[in-house]
């Protein structure tokens, strides 16, 4: 009898242990906006060869699955009905999310998969399918809280004369050019207002896993419009998955984007239901995030560890002898941030 | 033994290890503790060029830095434990705070500045982001550092670009401001034009919001009942547009305080209907009735990919709950899906060191 405990018990461990293990996930690519599809209408076959060439750098060989979509269009328009619908279908269809899918995002992928998260099942089982087990997303350089660009890149497209000049500096290095209202696309989508109403509160679950970033690929110029610490197009509210849209230096309230561990007064203290920080990087740009080259450490947004002791370093004394003062800094590194990149340590903990 | 012969030898490290810090804080102008990283400033106030003399200008200042290690894994552990704490509730009724903004003011607005030549300022402002017919629009234009003359207003569908109405904007002490008297056939996303005029120069400022025409209407709240491990409160829903309907709403004790957010999905046929929001025991916990319930959100969801979602309203923007007999709630504890199971189990499994 006890030997069949002891089977049991090891049956059951060894069906949660494999049953728990992240590789065995299928790994969903959703990419970002591109501004190279705003203006002109593409066809299917170059959407998804542009989503190759989006995920090329790195994550493209590591996954089986992505859901490309061009920017011309609106999230709950053609991007749901041509690009989003017939993955979602197929990937019921061949039981793809069966054991379970992770949906890795960068950007506005970030806003779409909530979409898709809130709505999916429903969908499906409507059409009389499966729906997809989604266990959890990873979002780098989230856009689901909108970015401030996007407000500014639709007025220019109304023709505001009197937007001034570093404004419209910026867009043309975001955008590579000056939209028109008529190929705006997803950008509407990604107004910050338009872009917190859209499916805010999916009933799932589904744990959203944040990667923020705070360096800029555009010298700074796209980071006078946008709020708090930014990664060049998304404010840290949204790269954080903060419930406001306000200015944050943080996605911790006690270390900084460099890994500084001090109290951070304007860090993000309210998340988005089931948003939660993991890593932030004051070395990484939006792209980057999601590229193979490492750019310099990484700090952890959140963490069990005590780091603020008593120990020598955090002391910061005067001395009265020398007259200078000595202060003390002490920053949290996540292991191996400083050779690998931020998604080879993602990949990494995965598999 | 072979643990003493270890503490033996870390405590000669360690021992060491103090020795070369206190000669180094006693001889610090020829190095300074333990850095690791030299900042600018510390480049330019050198704690040499201090001890030479410099006392009776400001302070030098040593800058030392520490990098501490940690893996990647252990933000996980974190992480995993407070979705373990989210999922010991239902989701259809999670505990609410009120650091909750979100979810205690989901329809909220949040204005956006435009940058405009010479520091320049102009920005939108609305009552909230979702209305619902006949609700009236009121848009205040707000400008600093400008000033603009012949203000109009032009509202547009999103979706078709046509021109619903214009309207002229009156100044005010904050700025510019009309109010919107809705048509019923304002329905979706619309968009506001404001055009104003600035040393000759035009200029057009614009925003998004949504106008909903009212597919369903609560029309009350039914006398509450206990089942299982939940309070039940069922809503009187008229529908007008069949469809899988999903309700929201929040509820607070008699002094306002917040309890929880409570949901209810289910299909209405046209015609009356009820939803059952259920409210877990454990929210309930410590408080009494009457309980408040508002900040209602009903949603037509979409059926199919590229339907709209469309909403209702309610009658009234807040209902009283009365409930009695705690007592008889089950003993049980809400048990967390299969999914959510799962969900934990993964993060559990990327806690683990590689």
């Amino acid at each position: 009898m006890r030997s069949l405990k002891k089977l049991f018990l090891f049956s059951l461990t060894f069906c949660v242990s494999s049953f728990a293990s992240a590789s065995n996930y299928t790994l969903v690519l959703v990419q970002g906006f591109q501004p190279s599809t705003l203006g002109t209408p593409v066809i299917a076959t170059q959407v998804e060869q542009k989503g190759t060439a989006y995920w090329n750098a790195f994550w493209g060989a590591r996954s089986q699955v992505r859901i490309d979509w061009p920017s011309q269009e609106r999230i709950t328009g053609r991007i749901a009905t041509d690009y989003v619908w017939p993955k979602l279908r197929q990937m019921s269809i061949n039981g793809t999310c069966n054991s379970g899918c992770i949906f890795l995002t960068h950007s506005t992928g970030d806003l779409v998969t909530r979409y898709i998260l809130d709505n999916q099942a429903l969908w499906l089982t409507n059409a009389g399918l499966q729906p997809l087990n989604i266990v959890a997303s990873f979002d780098f350089g989230g856009a689901g809280g909108g970015s401030e660009l996007a407000d500014i890149a639709v007025n220019l497209a109304s023709g505001s004369s009197l937007i001034d000049q570093a404004g419209r500096l910026a867009m043309s290095l975001w955008l590579g050019t000056t939209p028109t209202l008529a190929t705006l696309g997803v950008l509407n989508d990604l107004r910050v207002n338009t872009a917190r109403q859209l499916a805010p509160f999916p009933d799932s679950r589904v744990p959203r896993l944040r990667f923020a970033a705070s360096a800029s690929d555009y010298l700074g110029s796209t980071s006078l419009f946008i709020p708090g610490e930014d990664d060049g197009v998304v404010s840290s509210h949204s790269s954080c998955g903060a419930s406001t849209p306000d200015s944050f230096d943080s996605c911790s309230r006690s270390v900084a984007f460099n890994g500084k561990l001090a109290n951070q007064s304007r860090g993000v203290a309210n998340f988005m239901p089931q948003h939660y920080p993991m890593l932030m990087s004051a070395k990484y740009s939006h792209a980057a995030t999601v590229g193979a080259q490492p750019k310099g450490e990484i700090t952890a947004a959140n963490s069990n560890a005590v780091f603020l002791d008593s120990g020598r370093l955090n002391i910061n004394t005067y001395d009265e002898t020398r007259g200078f003062w000595i202060f003390s800094s002490r920053y949290r590194v996540v292991t191996d941030s400083n050779r690998l990149s931020m998604s080879e340590l993602v990949a990494r903990g995965v598999n | 033994m072979r643990i003493k012969r270890a503490s033996l030898l870390l405590s000669v490290v360690l021992l060491a290890a103090i020795a070369i810090v206190w000669y180094r804080a006693t001889n610090v102008s020829d190095a300074p503790i333990l850095q690791s990283d030299i900042t600018p400033s510390q480049a330019q106030h050198s704690p040499s060029s201090a001890a030479a003399g410099n006392q009776a200008t400001s302070p030098a200042v040593v800058e030392v830095d520490e990098h501490v290690n940690e893996d990647f894994a252990d933000n996980f552990a974190v992480v995993a434990s407070a979705y373990a704490d989210e999922i010991n509730y239902p989701p259809y009724s999670i505990p609410l705070r009120n650091s909750d903004s979100q979810l205690l003011q989901p329809n909220l607005y949040h204005a956006q500045t435009i940058p405009l030549e010479n520091g320049a300022k102009a920005s939108i402002h609305l009552d909230r982001f979702r209305f619902t017919y006949p609700e009236p629009v009121n848009v205040q234009l707000q400008l600093e550092g400008i000033q603009v003359y012949e203000v109009s207003l032009s509202l547009f569908s999103e979706s078709t670009n046509k021109l619903l109405t214009t309207s002229k904007m009156q100044i005010d002490e904050k700025g510019y401001h009309t109010k919107l008297s809705a048509e019923s056939d304002w329905d979706g996303p619309l968009r506001i034009e404001i055009e104003f005029k600035s040393g000759g120069q035009a200029q057009i400022v614009q925003t998004g919001f949504e106008y909903s025409q009212p597919v369903a209407k609560i029309m009350g709240v039914g006398a509450t009942s206990i089942e299982s491990t939940d309070l039940i409160i069922p809503v009187k829903v008229k529908v007008t547009v069949a469809g899988h309907y999903r309700l929201r709403a929040n509820l607070f004790t008699a002094d306002r305080q917040p309890i929880a957010v409570l949901t209810a999905s289910s299909p209405l046929a046209k015609g009356e209907s009820e939803l059952k929001l259920r409210a877990y025991k454990a929210v309930l916990k410590g408080n009494s009735s009457p309980l408040l319930l508002n900040t209602f959100q009903l949603e037509n969801r979409s059926a199919a990919p590229g339907e709209p979602t469309r909403y209702g309203d309610s009658e009234r923007p807040e209902f009283v709950i009365d409930y009695s007999a705690t007592e008889l709630f089950s003993e049980e504890s809400y048990k967390p899906s299969e999914e959510e199971k799962q969900r934990l189990e993964f993060l559990k499994s990327m806690a683990e060191k590689k």
